[in-house]
């Protein structure tokens, strides 16, 4: 029987993005396909679900965009990284470090060190 | 908790988006096909075939529609937001505004009540008016609400209302349209005597020292046969004083002004006798000397005289002068419309009672 991949938890797309956009500006379709990758078959993600993330980081402040160049010589939506998406990445990082590692700890069954 | 309401009212958001709604949406369309013609192209170059790479691109995107209402929702929502703030404000705005119209229009209305309502007293206030201190008199006049107030509707011979200046020019046209015609001026004239208030007197004074001379028998022999009404003989003296070359009729009026004595205060004997005696019979008794006195210039059957009129006119005077000494309290505190009307209701109606109370003396005369 094969594995079954997992649905992503409420906003962890956001940081998915965000930690991608970090290596460089790239257009959506790109994001997709580097979260895609690294995730491999472990994630099940409904590719359209990235966009209106996209949108409200941007509403937010956390990304800029501007139409550019694709690859493939088309017309396309690049975003990038800005300092508050930066802030924003480390902050929902660390927090999503901690909560990890409290249910990892949790389920592990060992006690905390105090 | 809280940050999270002011976050999903945009506070920290950037603001809206000024572009048109259909160019936001118009991106956010081109944006999404890059994404499905990307995938496809890749699908494509895995070996699927065109239809099925595109279908499978489809099947990877999810529900495009969705994402795209969430797309426009998250670039156009606060925008939506503010432009129905805007558009409340405006129906708000617009709602104060027909409001405040409604306010000034009804406000309006009863101001032209109120000047209705003191229409009546104009010709009473005069005389107060003109002895008034100035700051009263600046306020009123100051005021083109209180115009009516100060002048009063006077009567034009088309019977439509206007300032008192008007109405001067308008009747002195109409007395000197035909000089030569004494019958009609003589009826002009008693049209002009027959407006409500006296406004005919007001007019007949202001008209005194510009009527030529051929105007003034017609124009007095109305005047001098209705010398017993309130303010004719002010009329009378002010055209009888005007001629220099006086006819018959200017020198039976300046006769008629003499006996009448209006414009003289009463002597304390007059007073005396008037309230130490029995009004009613003092004035049946003064009333029949002045119609014989009025038989005289006039040549009429009329059994009054001039003892009768001075006794009336002391009644008259003493209510008068009450009713000099109320108005003078009133703006001496703050014009009120109201009570100047009611005042001048009850001083009206006294004068009407002793004038009725001569009438009957007049008839009782005749009889006899």
């Amino acid at each position: 029987m094969a594995k079954s991949s997992q649905e992503l938890p409420p906003g962890t797309l956001e940081l998915l993005a965000l930690k991608v956009l970090l290596t460089g500006p790239m257009h959506g379709y790109a994001i997709m396909r580097m979260i895609l990758t690294r995730a491999g078959t472990e994630l099940r993600i409904e590719e359209g679900t990235l966009y209106p993330a996209l949108h409200r980081m941007e509403r937010r402040g956390w990304i800029d965009s501007e139409w550019g160049l694709s690859e493939t010589n088309r017309k396309a939506k690049f975003y990038r990284l800005t300092a508050d998406g930066r802030r924003e990445l480390r902050a929902q990082e660390s927090a999503w470090r901690q909560i990890s590692s409290a249910v990892g700890q949790v389920l592990g069954g060992k006690p905390r060190e105090a | 908790m809280m940050s999270t309401w002011l976050e999903k009212l945009g506070i920290f958001a950037r603001a809206p988006d000024t572009r048109p709604a259909s160019e936001v949406i118009a991106d956010i369309d081109q944006e999404l096909e890059f994404h499905m013609a990307e995938r496809t192209a890749e699908l494509q170059q895995q070996g699927w075939e065109p239809a099925s790479a595109r279908a499978e691109a489809e099947h990877r995107f999810g529900d495009r529609a969705r994402v795209r209402r969430e797309c426009v929702k998250v670039q156009l929502g606060e925008k939506i937001m503010w432009q129905r703030i805007q558009g409340i404000s405006m129906v708000i705005m617009m709602l104060t505004m027909v409001f405040v119209a409604f306010l000034l229009v009804r406000q309006n209305h009863a101001l032209v009540a109120q000047q209705n309502q003191t229409a009546g007293t104009t010709h009473l206030l005069y005389p107060q008016l003109v002895n008034a201190k100035p700051n009263v008199l600046e306020y009123l006049t100051a005021h083109e609400r209180n115009k009516v107030f100060v002048e009063g509707p006077y009567g034009l011979p088309d019977g439509r209302s206007s300032t008192r200046s008007a109405a001067v020019s308008a009747w002195r046209s109409e007395l000197e349209e035909d000089p030569k015609d004494t019958r009609k001026t003589e009826e002009v004239a008693s049209r002009l005597l027959a407006l409500p208030d006296q406004r005919g007197i007001d007019i007949l004074v202001d008209l005194s020292n510009d009527l030529s001379q051929e105007h003034f028998d017609p124009i007095l022999k109305p005047l001098i046969k209705n010398l017993a009404q309130p303010g004719f003989l002010r009329a009378v003296e002010a055209l009888v004083e005007a001629p220099e070359r006086p006819s018959i009729a200017v020198l039976r009026g300046r006769r008629a002004v003499r006996a009448y004595s209006w414009h003289q205060t009463p002597s304390p004997e007059w007073y005396a006798r008037w309230r130490d005696e029995e009004p009613a019979e003092v004035l049946r008794a003064n009333a029949e000397l002045f119609a014989m006195e009025l038989q005289d210039l006039l040549g009429e059957n009329i059994t009054l005289n001039r003892e009768h009129v001075e006794a009336l006119e002391c009644a008259r005077a003493d209510l008068y002068a009450a009713h000099q000494i109320d108005l003078g309290a009133l703006l001496g505190k703050r014009v009120d419309p109201v009570a100047l009307q009611a005042k001048a209701k009850v001083y009206n109606q006294r004068t009407q009672e002793l004038m009725e109370t001569v009438a009957s003396w007049i008839l009782e005369s005749k009889k006899r």
